[in-house]
Parts: structure tokens; C-alpha cells; sequence
């Protein structure tokens, strides 16, 4: 059952770490093998909308085994534009032929969201608008994946003010998708999810917001272990964040929060309106005091001094000065519970109250 | 007022087998628009059962009342059970319907032998020509005569050859060519005929071909379109005008906006890097860096050695990276014939691939052609799909096809390993996050155990790109010649990389130039003042040009005009001349200046293939120049690391440095793999005022300017060769030799007027 030339070993390996994706035994190991290499395996159609590719690439990135044992062996991809050798026509007719011969089976992998402003006219592919597209090939898909936070929510071009009308492929045209997110997401998560349908004849469990609970279920926060530290009072949108990318690791080597920048949140719906700025005023000051090897602490005369010494929070907080990344933290708690109570915000803000986060000049 | 409802005459319909059978199609009540399309899909079941004419019916505010006839068909099949399908007709703000169709089986025994076709629908453009293949299913045990004829359908579409073919014992298996040409009309519908195969003793087959119409805006008598253009970033469109066999005009069109620059402003102007960088997935990194260097430049903030560093490691890995997959995976396959490598000889291959390179890793070519004869073997090529195989322009042997057949397969590994570099600096790839305003914020991450990690993937990515890469290209290059001489442009800019210390452009690695005619060793300095935009060809709001700081633009769609406006892209002019960016432009520029580090690789290439410095400016020396640079910064990369890890060692970890955000104006310059990027953002408060790029894919693929001079693709189009306008693979060698990146160049919009800045040279 081993696919044409991937030694079985590294086969089993693959299996396995899909095995651990989709939270299954081990034991299921025999079935995900059986299940990637059956005859029936659905077509794939691979449809770029408003992105930039960034999705694809990291699908690229994808090991044991390799993006090319599951392109040639494992997946059967009919349309692609990033890897198909066809261009134009040739192409369309690849795409349309799916389609037309393997309607209410193939599954279609969405990438980028869909321009809806001006019916469309900023997306065209072959002379017809993405929408167009997407209308004449998705309700046809016996399942649509939408891959990437874009293809699911929107994304950056939906960012205000979304001047092209770009929206997820649901909210486009209206037809149900299964969500994989993250900027770009974890290629794991889409094998994962395809061989968990081979596997079943269905989809995994759903969240209300269309992503899978295998890899959206549980905030990153809730079983992060960083190497160097929670970075809670950096502005990390982890305690927020449905993900799994410090479980599965980014080209097997890290993430985000391992290189020490804060999570921002990219799997979430709206995060780049939601979770802006990334760096508040209070990220650049903590940055300063908890670099080991910035500028210390004490050297430091910026316009943010103020924004702690002086403060209520500074003086509740004093037991933790000598940690600097304690103290950060339990800052960044007082300053949650300020803001919802709306107390001490002109220490820091100087048309507070409103909540803005203008800096206070020098 | 509700939708109007589409109404058929009768629910279900029998299609006797071989045979055709119709029903009519109305709307219940007028149509909100002018005029609605009604279309008529299979949506399910049997697949012999299809629509034979009437798939797209027009209906108006007139005529929505009166029935139009839609034709289904059921081809001949080999089983004895009636079929079934499900048809759906439905429109764009319209009630749909469903119907049932149901084959009526006419086999009581399978017969001797069948008619077999592929494919049974055929697109043929107007003006054009696509050809179609028959067989015979079994041994028809004598000679029997399959003839072709028009059934039915529009007569434009006519069988120009193989009308008649003779199939035996011999060569019953053997596919045969039917050519169907689509003659020029006047029509704008895309007409459609259908052809009947016969032959004594068995079922007559019918093959349908739809005319692709070039009319009312289409393609002229002699243009080729190709859209999309595959395997590249993003969304582009190519039109070429074809005499005598060579492109005569062409014209290059990117057909996605987004409008980032529009969503920039107003914002927090330290999240501009996280948000540029999604400008491009494929160059990722490159747009971080730019803004955080023009944020940057705009407070004054010099960063640290160590930071210095640490983002020239991360932007080398992304050049490795970005180059390997260029070459193999979107470029390589315009070059190489897979279905031709299933023809050679795995132990001629190990020694032809041992005599190109001696030091490479041993690959397994016996295991690589039998993957892909497995691939071919289930019947569906996957991404190989439909192909140019077999075009008179592959010019490689069956051994060498395979040779880099089998290092495309490897270098799928290898540049997930090059992507690890980047991965253990930034966080992930693609789309890193350690690069921040002031430095970088991975210092826990540069121990020891993670430098010596990314020192081993850097060392096997070398490897790959010294033995396998570098030797590939040669030996590509030694078999087209012709492409040494074709598809160049003469101008050439190069804003420099990888800065070796704090002065910029003195410091930088890669050096800081212009080109003009050809001229490489006369290279003038780059004008950043000199460098305007055009929109008088493209989609936005009226025609002046203007510097990137000052400039005047409204995205608006006028519909595709190549007499007028034809791209989201921009036209970018340095001192009026289009300039081509990226690895040619870089290797010259540093060649012209007698830069060592340039000068040795350029003349070694140059001996080993027995090429002149003139023949680098070409659609190969374009390619060439890729990998030499590629080559170029993996050596480099390897004393960047020795000098990180003698300062951590020394004590120096500084790796950030604070800055006070304030009002103020920056420019940050970068070379991305595919060429010279600018930033410039303008910082009011707290808030970005306004923000504009200039980016690669716009310098190398704009359209034409106010003047009408075209961009460089378009000028290095012209003179191509094309044997067969049908299979345009010369013109896709030229496209994808400048490895274009569309997603970066359709964001360009700028709201403000009536701002000036001054231009820094970073």
C-alpha cells in the first residue's frame, strides 16, 4: 500500500504524523495509509483567488514525505497554478473537464480571498472574474477547502477599507466551506484534513466558523511552551489565537513566538482590523527592558518612561521590577483590567479617555 | 420582485443511447437585466449523457417567454444499464431548475470493437486550429476505414485533415490526428459543432468542438493569449501579435488588484512590515524588510551589526531559495520534456549526469523515471497535465530530459530546506516575523545548537546549487543556443544589496547602478529622482506620470483595450527608459564594475559554455545570471555566519536598537530575488500618511508608458519565434525568464496628491 517509490518507511512516518494532527492512534496508522493510496481518491482542484501565494509556498514546504510524493502520489491535482506545467487554455481546460467529468466529487482547495467590489473586475483569471469563477466551479466541488485565513475570512484584502469588495469564498457566494487557517497555514492541517475524509467518507468536527477542531480547537496559549518565554505581556495574541502552529512547527523548525515576536493572531477572522496595532506603545518599551542584550533598562530615557514610573500600575507592581519580564506581564494584566474599567488611561494616553494609543511626545 | 424562475418544458427526458433528444427553456417572468445568460450544466451521473448544444442561452427582456431549445446527447457506451444524469439550469439572479435525463441502453452485446477518441470536447480558437486523436478500442481483425464528417453545429468549425483513416491488426492501437480548424467570423458567440466518427460494425462516436470567439474585443487574426500564465506568482495575462512565425508586438497585462496601499494608510506604521510582506508569498520577506528599512530610514534609527547581519542571512536564504525553485519547479519544464525522459536510458543518464558533475550526490534516475511511468501509468498526469510535450522546441535528449527531471523531483526537497534557514531566524517561512523596527527580536535563538543547524542547511543547499543547479544550467544552455541571442532588453537597473556595514549604497554587497544600450561597463549611478510612474496605459484615473512620492492614482477599470488601457500594473521610468530589474540586472551591474565576487563566476560561465558577454543579455543570460548569483550569495552567506558567530562569541549580542517613532518621511531600497524593490512611506503622528511601493514585477512587466514605449517583457518579446501559435512555449520561456511576480505589482495606488518628500538614497 506503500505509493510508487516512497520507501515505506518514511511512508509510515508521514501516516503517523497525521495520525498525530488529527489527535488519532497510532494504531490508525494501517487506515491512513490505506485511505491515501486508494483508487478512489477524489480530484483536486487548486483555485487562486485575491492572494499572494503565500498558502501554496508553504503547502511546498510540506516533508515526510515531501510536497512532491503528495503531488504525484498522494493527491491527485488537476488545476494549480503556482506547479501546473499548462498555461492558458490548455489549462482552463484541465480545470473545466474536472468539472464538467467529476462533478459532486472533486474537492476544491480555495486560496485568496474573492474580489465582489465593481462585480468583480479586480480578480480576472482567463478573461472572467474570480467570482465568476468560483460561482461556475464551487457549488460543483463536493467539498471546498478554504485555505489560508484569506480564502476563509477575507484576509488582508478585506482589511479596511477593503477597497476591492474581497471577501472569504463563503461569504462570496454563499456555499459552505471547511476553514484551515493561519497566515500562511500549516500544510499538515490540509493533508491532515483531506486523509481524515478519505479515512471517514466525511468531514472532521467543525467549529461554528467552519474550521476544523482537530488543528482550531484550542488557543495556542492553552498548551504553549516556548522555549524563551510566555510573551502574554507583549501584546501576543496566542490567549486569543485557535491554532496549532507550536505544536506542528513551521518547516519543522519553529514559529513566531520561538523567535521571540509576539503571535499576531493570523488564523483569526478580521485579526489585521481586530488585533492592530501589533506593537503598541507598550511593546516597544517592554522590548527595551526585557532584551538581555538591548540597551538597559536603566539607560533607557524615552518617551515611554512615563508611561510606567508614575504610574498606579508601576507602584502596585514594584515587587517585580527586578523581573522585568514578570513585571511586563503583570503590567499587561492591570492594563487589561484598566482598560475595561477605563481607570489611569491618561497616564499613558493623552486624549484618554477614547482609548487611542497616541504616544506622548518628549 | 422575486427572482424570475428558469422553466423547462418537462422535468426528466430519455436520450437514446447514440442519439439525442431536446427540451425547451423560458423564464417565468422578465429578467431585472437587459439581458441574462441561462447555462445548462451536468451536475451529476452518467457522463456519457451531455449537452449537445444550448449549454448558454441568452434570454432578454423580450424573448424571456418563448422557449429556446437545449440538445442533450448520449454517446455510445459499451454497458447494458440505462444511465442516468442530472442537469442543472441556472443563471445569475435567477431561480434555478433541475432535470432528470435518463439513457435509453441500445447494447445487447458489447460490440467487436469501438471508435475511441481523445479528448471528446475540443476548444478551437478562432482562426485556429486543435487536433483531436482516434483509435480503435480492440483488434478489428481486417481493415476497417474510420471516416470523419460534420454532424451538426456551427459551420466555421470544418475538419481540415484526417477525414479518413485506415486502422488493422497492425495499427488499431496507434492514436491518429483529426485536425478541426475554426475559420475567422464575425459572430462575438463562441459557435459549436459536432463531429461523427463512423465506421462499418460498430457505433458511430461524436466528438463536440467549441470555437473560442475572437470577436467584439477578442484576439485578432494572428494574436495569441495566454491567460493564466502558470507557474509564476499571481495573476498575469500575455497577448502576442504572430507574423512570419516570430511575435511582431506584445502586450503584458496583470488582472488582480488588491488595493494595499489603500489599506496601509492611517494605520500604525510598525505594522506596515507585516502587512507588506503579504504582498507576495513567493518573495516573502522582502517587502518586511523594505518597510522596515524605509520606517527606518524615516526615524533614523541605525541597528546593530548583529541585526545587520541576521537580515542579510535571512534575504541570502530567501535568494537561495527563491532561485532553486525558479529554476526547477517554474521555469525548468519550459526547457525540459518530462514524457521525454520516459524514454531514456537510467544508466546512460548516471553517466551523463557523473561527466556534467562529478562531485553531485548519487540520485536514484531508475527510481525517477519509474515514477514517472507510474504517474503516466494511472492515466492522469496531475500538474503535468496537458503540457507542451512533445513541442519541436525541446531540444534535449531523452537522458538529458530525465537528468533534470530528476534533480526538479529533488530540488522539491532541497528548497524546504533552504526555507529552514529562514524558518530558524524568522520564525517560519514563508512570511517570517523577527524583523522589527530597531533589529531583529530571535536573539534566543542564535545558541549555538540553531546556528550550526542553519550552517548545515546552508551548507546542503550549496552543495545542491554548485553540483546540481549550476551544471544543469549548462547543460541547458548548451542545447539552445538560440536562446543566447533572443527575448534581451538593454536597459538595466540594480538598487544594490546586502549592505556589509552602516553606509549605503558604499557598503552594499550587490552593487548600486544603471545600464542604458547595453553599455555594461559604463554603469551610471541610479537617480532615485529620476524614477517616475505611468498610469496612461493602465487602469486608474488619468494619464500624467509622477515620482512614487507624489503620485496621483485611482484604480479604474476601463475593460480590456490594448489601443488604451490594458493593466493593473503601473509603467515605472527611470529618466523615461523602462528598465530591466532582477539577477541580470544585478550580475551586470556589479560585472560592469569590476567587482570580483562578479567578475570570476561571470568569466568562468562564460569560458565553460563558450558564450560571449553579449549573449548574457537574452532570455538564457537572464537565466544564467540566476544562478550565478544564486551561487554568488551562498558563498557569501557562509562569511556572514562565521562573522555572526565571532561577534555573539566576543560578547556582542546586540541585536536591537531604540528609536522614537515620530512625523517623518523615510524611502528603504531592496533587491529582491526578482530585482529592485522601493518603499516610501510618509509618517504623520503616529499614522502612516501615505505609503507607496515600486516593485520588481512592475519595472520588468508594465505595459507601455504615456510615450508608448513598452516595458521590458513586452520589448523582450518581440523577435520570439513561435512554431506553432497553439502551443506558444517559446513566448512562456521569455515570460518566465524574468521569473515575474504579479501579486507585487497590483497594490500600487496612492491616494494623496499633493504631497513632495525628498528622496533619500539609502
Amino acid at each position: 500500500m506503500t505509493p510508487h517509490n516512497i520507501s515505506r518507511r518514511t511512508f509510515l512516518k508521514y501516516c503517523g504524523s497525521v495520525a498525530a494532527a488529527l489527535g488519532l492512534s497510532q494504531t490508525m496508522i494501517p487506515q491512513i495509509a490505506q485511505a491515501l493510496t486508494s483508487d478512489s481518491r477524489p480530484p483536486v482542484l487548486w483555485l487562486h483567488f485575491s492572494e499572494c501565494t503565500g498558502c501554496s509556498e508553504s503547502f511546498l514546504r510540506a516533508a515526510d514525505p515531501d510536497v512532491a510524493a503528495i503531488l504525484l502520489d498522494v493527491l491527485n491535482v488537476t488545476y494549480h497554478e503556482t506547479i501546473q506545467v499548462a498555461c492558458g487554455e490548455k489549462a482552463e481546460y484541465n480545470r473545466d473537464q474536472t468539472v464538467l467529468n467529476h462533478a459532486g466529487e472533486f474537492i476544491c482547495i480555495a486560496e485568496g480571498s474573492i474580489p465582489t467590489a465593481d462585480n468583480g473586475v479586480y480578480g480576472m483569471v482567463g478573461g472572467r472574474t474570480m467570482l465568476d469563477i468560483a460561482q461556475s466551479v464551487i457549488p460543483h466541488a463536493k467539498h471546498t477547502i478554504a485555505y489560508g485565513t484569506c480564502a476563509a475570512f477575507g484576509g488582508l484584502a478585506a482589511a479596511a477599507p477593503n477597497p476591492t469588495g474581497a471577501k472569504g469564498v463563503k461569504d462570496a457566494i454563499g456555499v459552505d466551506t471547511i476553514n484551515i487557517t493561519g497566515c500562511p497555514p500549516h500544510p499538515i492541517n490540509l493533508v491532515a484534513l483531506v486523509t481524515s475524509y478519505l479515512l471517514n467518507n466525511q468531514m472532521p468536527a467543525l467549529r461554528s466558523d467552519g474550521r476544523p477542531t482537530f488543528c482550531h480547537g484550542q488557543t495556542i496559549h492553552s498548551s504553549c511552551t516556548v522555549p524563551h518565554g510566555c510573551m502574554e505581556g507583549y501584546n501576543c495574541k496566542g490567549p486569543r489565537s485557535y491554532n496549532n502552529c507550536h505544536k506542528t512547527l513551521y518547516n519543522q523548525e519553529s514559529w513566531c513566538v520561538q523567535a521571540e515576536h509576539q503571535c499576531i493572531g493570523c488564523a483569526e477572522p478580521n485579526f489585521w482590523d481586530a488585533h492592530a496595532p501589533f506593537y503598541n506603545p507598550m511593546w516597544a518599551s517592554m522590548f527595551h527592558t526585557y532584551r538581555k542584550d538591548a540597551i538597559a533598562h536603566e539607560e533607557q530615557t524615552t518617551a515611554s518612561c512615563n508611561r510606567c514610573h508614575g504610574s498606579d500600575i508601576f507602584e502596585e507592581e514594584e515587587s517585580h521590577q527586578d523581573d522585568p519580564r514578570r513585571f511586563q506581564q503583570a503590567m499587561h494584566r492591570e492594563h487589561e483590567i484598566n482598560l475595561a474599567s477605563n481607570r489611569s488611561c491618561a497616564n499613558c494616553h493623552s486624549d484618554a479617555p477614547g482609548g487611542t494609543y497616541a504616544p506622548i511626545d518628549d | 420582485m422575486a427572482d424570475p424562475k428558469i422553466v423547462t418544458s418537462v422535468s426528466t427526458v430519455q436520450v437514446p443511447e447514440g442519439g439525442r433528444a431536446t427540451f425547451e427553456v423560458k423564464l417565468s417572468s422578465r429578467p431585472k437585466k437587459k439581458e441574462v445568460e441561462v447555462k445548462v450544466k451536468r451536475i451529476s451521473g452518467d457522463g456519457n449523457i451531455g449537452v449537445s448544444s444550448g449549454q448558454q442561452l441568452t434570454f432578454s427582456g423580450s424573448n424571456y417567454n418563448q422557449w429556446k431549445t437545449v440538445t442533450l446527447r448520449a454517446t455510445e457506451d459499451g454497458d447494458l444499464t440505462n444511465g442516468q444524469a442530472t442537469f442543472r439550469i441556472y443563471g445569475e439572479h435567477l431561480s434555478g431548475a433541475t432535470l432528470t435525463a435518463t439513457e435509453v441502453d441500445n447494447d445487447s452485446a458489447v460490440p467487436d470493437y469501438q471508435i475511441v477518441t481523445d479528448p471528446n470536447t475540443l476548444n478551437v480558437m478562432e482562426g485556429g486550429s486543435a487536433i483531436f486523436q482516434v483509435k480503435l478500442s480492440a483488434d478489428p481483425g481486417r481493415a476497417v476505414s474510420v471516416t470523419v464528417g460534420h454532424d451538426s453545429g456551427d459551420p466555421d468549425l470544418s475538419v481540415v485533415s484526417g477525414l479518413t483513416y485506415y486502422f488493422d491488426s497492425d495499427n488499431w492501437n496507434d492514436y491518429q490526428p483529426i485536425t478541426v480548424a475554426a475559420a475567422e467570423d464575425g459572430d462575438f458567440t463562441s459557435g459549436q459543432a459536432t463531429f461523427a466518427l463512423s465506421a462499418a460494425g460498430t457505433q458511430t462516436v461524436f466528438v463536440d468542438a467549441v470555437e473560442q470567439d475572437n470577436d467584439n474585443g477578442g484576439t485578432p487574426p494572428g494574436r495569441v493569449v495566454i491567460d493564466p500564465v502558470s507557474r509564476i506568482e499571481g495573476h498575469l495575462r500575455i497577448e502576442v501579435e504572430v507574423g512570419n512565425g516570430r511575435v511582431t508586438k506584445a502586450w503584458s497585462t496583470a488582472t488582480l488588484f488588491r488595493g494595499i496601499e489603500t489599506i496601509l494608510t492611517g494605520r500604525d506604521p510598525l505594522d506596515a512590515p507585516l502587512i507588506t510582506q503579504r504582498l507576495c508569498g513567493v518573495c516573502t520577506y522582502v517587502h518586511d524588510l523594505a518597510s522596515v528599512r524605509a520606517i527606518e530610514d524615516a526615524v533614523g534609527v541605525q541597528i546593530t551589526d548583529n541585526a545587520r547581519i541576521i537580515r542579510n542571512l535571512m534575504l541570502g536564504a530567501q535568494f537561495l531559495h527563491d532561485h532553486i525553485v525558479h529554476f526547477y519547479h517554474l521555469h525548468g519544464l519550459d526547457w525540459v520534456d518530462i514524457t521525454s525522459a520516459l524514454n531514456a536510458d537510467a544508466t546512460a543518464t548516471e553517466t551523463l549526469a557523473r561527466a556534467i558533475s562529478p562531485n553531485a550526490d548519487p540520485i536514484d534516475f531508475a527510481g525517477a523515471k519509474s515514477r514517472l511511468q507510474s504517474l503516466v501509468n494511472t492515466g492522469n498526469l496531475g500538474p503535468f497535465a496537458n503540457g507542451y510535450w512533445g513541442h519541436s522546441a525541446y531540444a534535449m535528449s531523452p537522458e538529458e530530459n530525465l537528468l533534470v527531471t530528476a534533480h526538479y523531483l529533488e530540488a522539491l526537497k532541497k528548497q524546504a530546506t533552504a526555507a529552514k534557514m529562514m524558518a530558524i531566524l524568522g520564525g517560519k517561512n514563508p512570511h517570517p516575523q523577527s524583523t522589527v523596527v530597531g533589529g531583529v527580536t530571535c536573539g534566543g535563538e542564535l545558541s549555538a545548537d540553531r546556528l550550526n543547524s542553519f550552517r548545515a542547511y546552508l551548507e546542503e543547499t550549496r552543495k545542491f546549487v554548485n553540483t546540481v543547479y549550476i551544471p544543469d544550467l549548462k547543460a541547458v544552455a548548451a542545447k539552445y543556443p538560440e536562446w543566447t541571442t533572443v527575448g534581451s532588453f538593454s536597459n538595466f537597473m540594480a538598487c544594490g544589496e546586502f549592505p556589509m556595514g552602516p553606509i549605503v549604497p558604499d557598503d552594499l554587497f550587490m552593487p548600486r547602478g544603471v545600464i542604458f544600450n547595453g553599455d555594461i561597463f559604463n554603469v551610471q549611478p541610479l537617480e532615485p529622482a529620476y524614477i517616475s510612474e505611468h498610469v496612461a496605459r493602465s487602469w486608474y484615473q488619468g494619464s500624467a506620470d509622477y515620482h512614487p512620492e507624489v503620485g496621483e492614482t485611482m484604480p479604474n477599470y476601463t475593460g480590456m483595450d490594448l489601443d488604451n488601457r490594458y493593466s493593473w500594473l503601473k509603467a515605472p521610468r527611470h529618466d523615461g527608459e523602462a528598465m530591466e530589474v532582477g539577477p541580470l540586472a544585478r550580475v551586470l551591474v556589479g560585472y560592469g564594475l569590476n567587482r570580483p565576487e562578479f567578475v570570476n563566476p561571470v568569466q568562468r560561465f562564460l569560458g565553460e559554455t563558450k558564450l560571449s558577454e553579449a549573449n548574457l543579455l537574452s532570455t538564457l543570460g537572464r537565466t544564467a545570471a540566476r544562478g550565478i548569483e544564486t551561487a554568488i550569495i551562498g558563498d557569501a552567506m557562509v562569511t556572514w555566519l562565521d562573522k555572526l558567530e565571532d561577534n555573539l562569541s566576543s560578547g556582542n549580542n546586540q541585536i536591537y536598537q531604540r528609536y522614537t517613532m515620530g512625523t517623518s518621511s523615510g524611502t528603504g531600497f531592496l533587491e529582491a530575488p526578482r530585482g529592485a524593490l522601493g518603499h516610501w512611506i510618509n509618517i504623520e503622528g503616529s499614522a502612516i500618511d501615505n505609503y507607496q511601493m515600486v516593485v520588481p514585477t512592475t519595472w520588468n512587466l508594465g505595459p507601455r508608458c504615456a510615450e508608448g514605449i513598452p516595458g521590458p517583457l513586452e520589448q523582450a518579446l518581440v523577435g520570439v519565434p513561435v512554431a506553432d501559435p497553439s502551443s506558444p512555449v517559446e513566448v512562456i520561456r521569455v515570460i518566465h525568464s524574468f521569473d515575474p511576480c504579479i501579486a507585487c505589482g497590483v497594490h500600487v495606488i496612492d491616494t494623496s496628491a499633493d504631497k513632495t518628500y525628498s528622496v533619500k538614497v539609502v
